[in-house]
């Protein structure tokens, strides 16, 4: 019990020094006026304290012994390189912001890559040409027979089959798999009739698609050198930053 | 100070003339503020030097504000870096004892020697009490108590919240009036405390 009357007086004692000078909340200097009111010790802490300030109040302020003007500028002292860190800052804030457009950018504006056609299905595809002969030519991207959707496990032996049931078939798998928005499909036309068909890309443009085209390796060396140059400005900018904290010792 | 801001840019310019109508205008307030953290007019004359070289070498990195504050933080971290150096260096620690008049303090005409006697003494007492400080306590106390700015400028000289100004008073105080407490009857019969 007498610890804690201990603990909760000195929270008064240390509110003393803030209520000399005022700097207590209308409330609190309330509180506190009416603590002194009946305490005593604090009554007593607070004529010491007042006594204190007026003491350190009264010391008068000194003479300068000299004057401190610079008599010329402090040799190789002047931190010159102390006016480039604003534009450094700058430059550095730019890089990034740049350097996230440009990602950014390239990442929503890049088109959805192509479904690849099964390998499996590519000479399947060839053979059916083939045994198609005529005019039609190539089946759509992913052969399918009508009424049924194709399993990639069960390659269908390729055989021989009339041109009239050929076209049909071509036609309806032509209308069922309509390159729908954003696949790309190739269009050729066949040599006998003109008609545009669309067309399963062979296994090397298939690879060749794989590989970034100029545009984009391009867009990838932007990338790259923006992410150095905003690395190389930002250490820059920190060393900058500590040389003038050394300086200052703002810490 | 009148025009100010024109003589802080044209010391951002390179122009030294300029720099020394401010260092003419603080050097008073810089010199004080070292002599009470310092203890002794030797060091406090070095120490504004500094403060004064290191602020023309950084004003271009001025950009507005309250700029006796940024001055005077210049100073207290030279001061800190010589109280530094006194710790490093034993040996050289007595010249940090208070000197019995530190800071030419003028005799007023109208003040007997037994008075300015006194007067000086108290003075140099107090120096001994600020001196038994550690630095950051020693400092909010030079600032509010001695050199008499606002809790708001101290806590920008010292970099520190109100709060923490506050609390460091608060307890620079409290071991000021135990210190004085012990060396009382050297006190004038007003400032004696009642223990």
């Amino acid at each position: 019990m007498r610890l804690f009357k201990a603990n909760n007086h000195r929270r008064w004692q240390r509110r003393l020094s803030a209520y000399v000078d005022g700097q207590l909340t209308p409330k609190e200097q309330a509180t506190m006026e009416a603590h002194l009111a009946g305490c005593q010790a604090c009554r007593h802490e607070l004529a010491d304290l007042r006594s204190v300030v007026s003491l350190l109040r009264s010391v008068p302020q000194a003479a300068v012994p000299r004057s401190f003007a610079l008599r010329q500028v402090p040799p190789a002292a002047r931190a010159w390189w102390l006016r480039y860190e604003t534009p450094l800052r700058f430059a550095t804030a730019t890089a990034a912001v740049l350097l996230v457009a440009l990602v950014a950018g390239d990442a929503l504006l890049k088109p959805p890559t192509t479904s690849l056609p099964n390998p499996a299905a590519a000479p399947e595809t060839e053979t059916q040409r083939s045994a198609a002969g005529g005019p039609e030519g190539a089946t759509a991207t992913t052969p399918t027979p009508a009424g049924g959707a194709a399993s990639l496990d069960a390659a269908p032996t390729p055989s021989p089959e009339p041109p009239a049931a050929m076209a049909a078939e071509s036609e309806a798998q032509d209308k069922a798999q309509e390159p729908g928005p954003g696949v790309t499909s190739l269009n050729l036309a066949s040599p006998e009739n003109g008609e545009a068909k669309p067309v399963v890309a062979a296994p090397e443009s298939a690879e060749n698609l794989l590989q970034p085209q100029e545009p984009e390796r391009n867009l990838l060396w932007a990338q790259a050198v923006l992410a150095a140059a905003l690395a190389l400005l930002l250490v820059l900018t920190l060393l900058l930053r500590r040389a003038r904290l050394r300086l200052f010792r703002l810490r | 100070m009148e025009n100010e801001a024109t003589f802080i840019q044209r010391s951002q310019r390179g122009d030294l003339d300029a720099f020394n109508q401010l260092v003419l205008h603080y050097q008073g307030q810089v010199y004080n503020l070292a002599l009470r953290m310092l203890g002794n007019q030797a060091s406090a004359a070095d120490a504004a030097q500094e403060a004064f070289i290191s602020a023309y070498q950084a004003i271009a990195s001025f950009h507005g504000g309250n700029f006796r504050s940024w001055l005077l933080r210049i100073t207290a971290n030279a001061c800190k870096d010589m109280m530094r150096s006194a710790r490093a260096r034993p040996s050289l620690s007595l010249e940090s004892l208070v000197e019995p008049n530190p800071g030419n303090i003028p005799q007023s005409s109208a003040e007997s020697p037994e008075d300015f006697a006194l007067r000086s003494e108290l003075g140099a007492e107090i120096q001994r009490g600020l001196d038994s400080l550690p630095a950051e306590q020693r400092l909010a106390v030079v600032l509010i108590d001695v050199q008499g700015y606002s809790y708001e400028e101290a806590a920008q000289v010292m970099g520190a919240s109100l709060g923490t100004v506050k609390s460091r008073l608060s307890r620079a105080r409290e071991r000021l009036r135990d210190y004085l407490r012990q060396h009382g009857e050297l006190l004038p019969a007003q400032f004696r405390l009642e223990g």
